[in-house]
């Protein structure tokens, strides 16, 4: 093999210019994409399956209060198919909606840093003058949560309400209107929230915990047949 | 919804047609660069702007990637934004480390071509701009280095694109680590036909002649170890079990993709020309229609790659 | 020989009165079946001589007008005759002439708002609803919508629907305010559920 030193050196050192960058830049400095835990909040919520009855007035909530548009959604409950027969028949209900995962795969794909997740409250939000609409976050989330807003053309999805009722000081706009209060809201770090409580009276499992993600949508499951997670 | 339909139009697609198209062009271009990087390193004596195939490279390989980038930026939801993504970074994210990747090889891809390429540049611009025949000396100082430099780069950029798949957790047909390897081999053989194709045809480069027969010399194996990259593919998915083999028996054997896959891509892609640059008589491998058939069965081929591993590979979610 | 033609006339004869006797007799049993027949029937038919739905609407006048509003046209059709109120408000007993006061009733009491509902149990809901449901099969509510499968055995019909009225009670409610109806009713339902937890 007829390589030159010269050459040789010229081409290492092509080969470090190249990787090195982006490679000193991954390793060193805290990503904000992992989890801030001492002092800040890390807000969570659960969904129990158990008392959700399917009405959609969340849904709407969301809608409302966010201004979303119609034709998409940033949360959704599903209906699973029918079980039994009449009159003993179960239906199963599923929440789909922004897990605001701790080690959000949005938030390490965004070309811009426009997805970003807020160190002092963990919630996984979207600047939206910053995104560019590459789709690279639709396509990396797990949980196909992610959708493009039809005004905007920015990248959106749920929030947990942070610039409305959050800022207003209220519960999000989902937890405020269930009638069978089915979904807790609090802050994980705090060991005396509600949310906490119910963590540890009831059981509950995460949805494609298996990826890493560290998804703080908890669900308490549904009383009958196989948990899906 | 008929069959053809269904296949381009589901809930879980998120990057259509236009990114396949981009992902072939910008394959296309790191291709023929690596391959023109060699031939004249190793291969070509005498002036490299003589060179047809070295001609052909210097039209694709900007061309690819103009044109694939130019695609990319009319696919953005805010496409006027677009200057956004070359200011701000993120270096967790392929695809800002891939940006910058971009303007670095655009850079010094130009600046390569304008090397050797000096006097041919200087005659089109007969007497204006003058100032650019001294650059292009300046920068003639230092060619070895940007050679070197741009034929790391061209390698990334072909892995790149499968990089930026394979970081998709969302879809375990993508969330692979033979993709970059499948892509860069891709991008070898795209590059290798592109060359071919115009610079036979295009620049009258002889058949019969040093580049082009180095070419398709390096082509068979290329071909072949990207056979051998696709089984690999393949068997890694159904091995992993869960999502992962599910997604890989849907590809290979599901209804339209697997068509598409095992006509298109293996048979009319990769298989055919093979045979045909293997066992077709001398006469007729330098007649220009067979050129032009082979080498477009093989350009065909690639783009029909990353057509099905876009769109299969988005149709099984984790 | 005078003698043998004057016995054979009269054999003959004595013959023809016995067989006219003996046919005139089947000629009267069959009439005198018929005539039997004709007064068992007429003993057992009851015809009616007055509107079942009379002394209810003697009060509740407009209640058959309403009801036509939901179990008109297309429900005569199909069951080829009007719907009675004996059919829905049966229980009628023996003091159904004092105004039948024990005759089934169909309160909206568990959807009324505020905490005190009136709740039933499930097999007096699944009674109370069977009179709906003789016709109004199951499969079709589920296919017509899946919350009729949910609250089979906790309410009954009417305190989503109104029977004494034209496309009224929640056939009559946009999504929004579909919606709002269950929220009104399950926020109730869950305050009973927390007051009563904390009771114990």
């Amino acid at each position: 093999m007829s390589c030159s030193r010269r050459n040789f050196l010229t081409g290492a050192g092509a080969v470090i210019v190249t990787t090195g960058v982006a490679g000193t830049a991954v390793v060193s400095g805290k990503s904000l994409a992992y989890t801030m835990e001492d002092g800040q909040k890390r807000y969570g919520m659960v969904y129990d399956e158990t008392s959700c009855i399917g009405c959609t007035a969340c849904m709407d909530a969301c809608r409302e209060v966010n201004n979303v548009p119609e034709g998409v959604a940033r949360l959704e409950i599903t209906r699973s198919e029918a079980k039994g027969e009449f009159p003993n028949v179960d239906y199963q209900f599923n929440r789909v909606s922004c897990q605001h995962c701790e080690n959000a795969p949005c938030v390490y794909v965004c070309p811009t840093g426009a997805s970003y997740k807020d160190p002092e409250t963990g919630i996984v939000d979207v600047h939206s003058d910053k995104c560019v609409g590459c789709g690279y976050c639709l396509a990396a989330c797990p949980y196909q949560v992610r959708f493009f807003h039809p005004e905007t053309k920015s990248a959106d999805k749920c929030n947990f309400c942070r610039d409305t009722n959050l800022a207003a000081g209220k519960l999000p706009a989902c937890v405020e209107s269930c009638p069978t209060k089915a979904l807790t809201f609090g802050d994980l770090n705090d060991p005396s929230s509600d949310i906490n409580k119910v963590l540890a009276t009831k059981p509950v499992y995460r949805d494609k915990v298996h990826l890493g993600t560290k998804p703080k949508l908890y669900k308490v499951p549904h009383e009958k047949g196989e948990v899906k997670s | 919804m008929s069959t053809w339909q269904a296949a381009f139009q589901f809930d879980s697609l998120v990057w259509d047609w236009i990114i396949a198209v981009y992902l072939f062009l910008a394959g296309m271009s790191a291709g023929a660069v690596m391959i023109a990087i060699y031939l004249k390193r190793k291969v070509i004596e005498g002036d490299p702007a003589e060179n047809g195939i070295m001609k052909a490279m210097a039209w694709l390989a900007p061309f690819g990637i103009v044109v694939g980038l130019l695609i990319l930026i009319f696919h953005l939801t805010k496409p006027l934004s677009f200057w956004k993504i070359m200011i701000y970074y993120n270096p967790t994210s392929v695809m800002s480390m891939g940006v910058i990747l971009f303007q670095a090889y655009l850079v010094v891809l130009f600046v390569w071509i304008g090397i050797i390429f000096r006097k041919t540049i200087m005659r089109f611009l007969s007497g204006r701009f003058d100032f650019v025949d001294g650059w292009l000396k300046t920068f003639g100082r230092f060619e070895n280095a940007i050679e070197l430099t741009l034929g790391v780069m061209a390698v990334v950029l072909a892995a790149y694109t499968g990089f930026l798949l394979s970081a998709l957790k969302t879809y375990p047909m993508l969330n692979n680590p033979v993709l970059p390897i499948l892509f860069l081999f891709s991008s070898l053989s795209s590059g290798a036909a592109a060359c071919l194709l115009f610079g036979i045809i295009g620049f009258k480069e002889s058949p019969t002649s040093p580049s082009v027969g180095w070419v398709h010399k390096f082509e068979r194996p290329v071909v072949l170890f990207e056979l051998f990259v696709l089984v690999t593919f393949f068997t890694g998915l159904i091995f992993s079990g869960g999502q992962s083999e599910a997604s890989a028996w849907f590809a290979l054997t599901g209804e339209f993709w697997s068509s598409w896959f095992w006509w298109g891509v293996v048979i009319f892609g990769m298989l055919t020309p093979l045979a045909l640059n293997a066992f077709s008589p001398k006469a007729l491998r330098h007649s220009p229609l067979f050129i032009v058939v082979v080498t477009s069965l093989s350009l065909l081929g690639v783009l029909m790659l990353r057509t099905f591993v876009l769109y299969a590979g988005q149709m099984t979610v984790v | 020989m005078g003698n043998i033609k004057l016995t054979i006339a009269v054999m003959l004869k004595s013959l023809l009165v016995l067989c006219l006797y003996g046919f005139s007799f089947n000629v009267a049993a069959d009439a005198s079946e018929q005539v039997v027949k004709e007064a068992d029937t007429a003993r057992h038919q009851v015809s009616l001589i007055r509107d079942p739905d009379y002394k209810c609407t003697q009060c509740h006048k407009d209640a058959k007008q309403t009801l036509f509003g939901s179990h008109g046209e297309d429900a005569q059709a199909s069951i080829g005759r009007e719907v009675n109120c004996t059919e829905c408000h049966s229980g009628i007993s023996p003091d159904h002439r004092e105004g039948a006061p024990e005759v089934i009733k169909y309160s909206a009491a568990q959807s009324q708002p505020g905490s005190a509902k009136q709740l039933l149990s499930h097999s007096q809901i699944l009674s109370a609803n069977s009179q709906c449901t003789d016709c109004h099969q199951p499969q079709y509510l589920q296919e017509d919508s899946w919350t009729h499968d949910v609250h089979a055995q906790n309410l009954t019909c009417s305190n989503c629907h109104v029977v004494h009225g034209e496309k009224q009670g929640v056939l009559n409610l946009e999504r929004k305010d579909k919606i709002k109806l269950c929220v009104d009713c399950h926020s109730d339902v869950t305050q009973l559920k927390m007051k009563k937890s904390e009771d114990d």
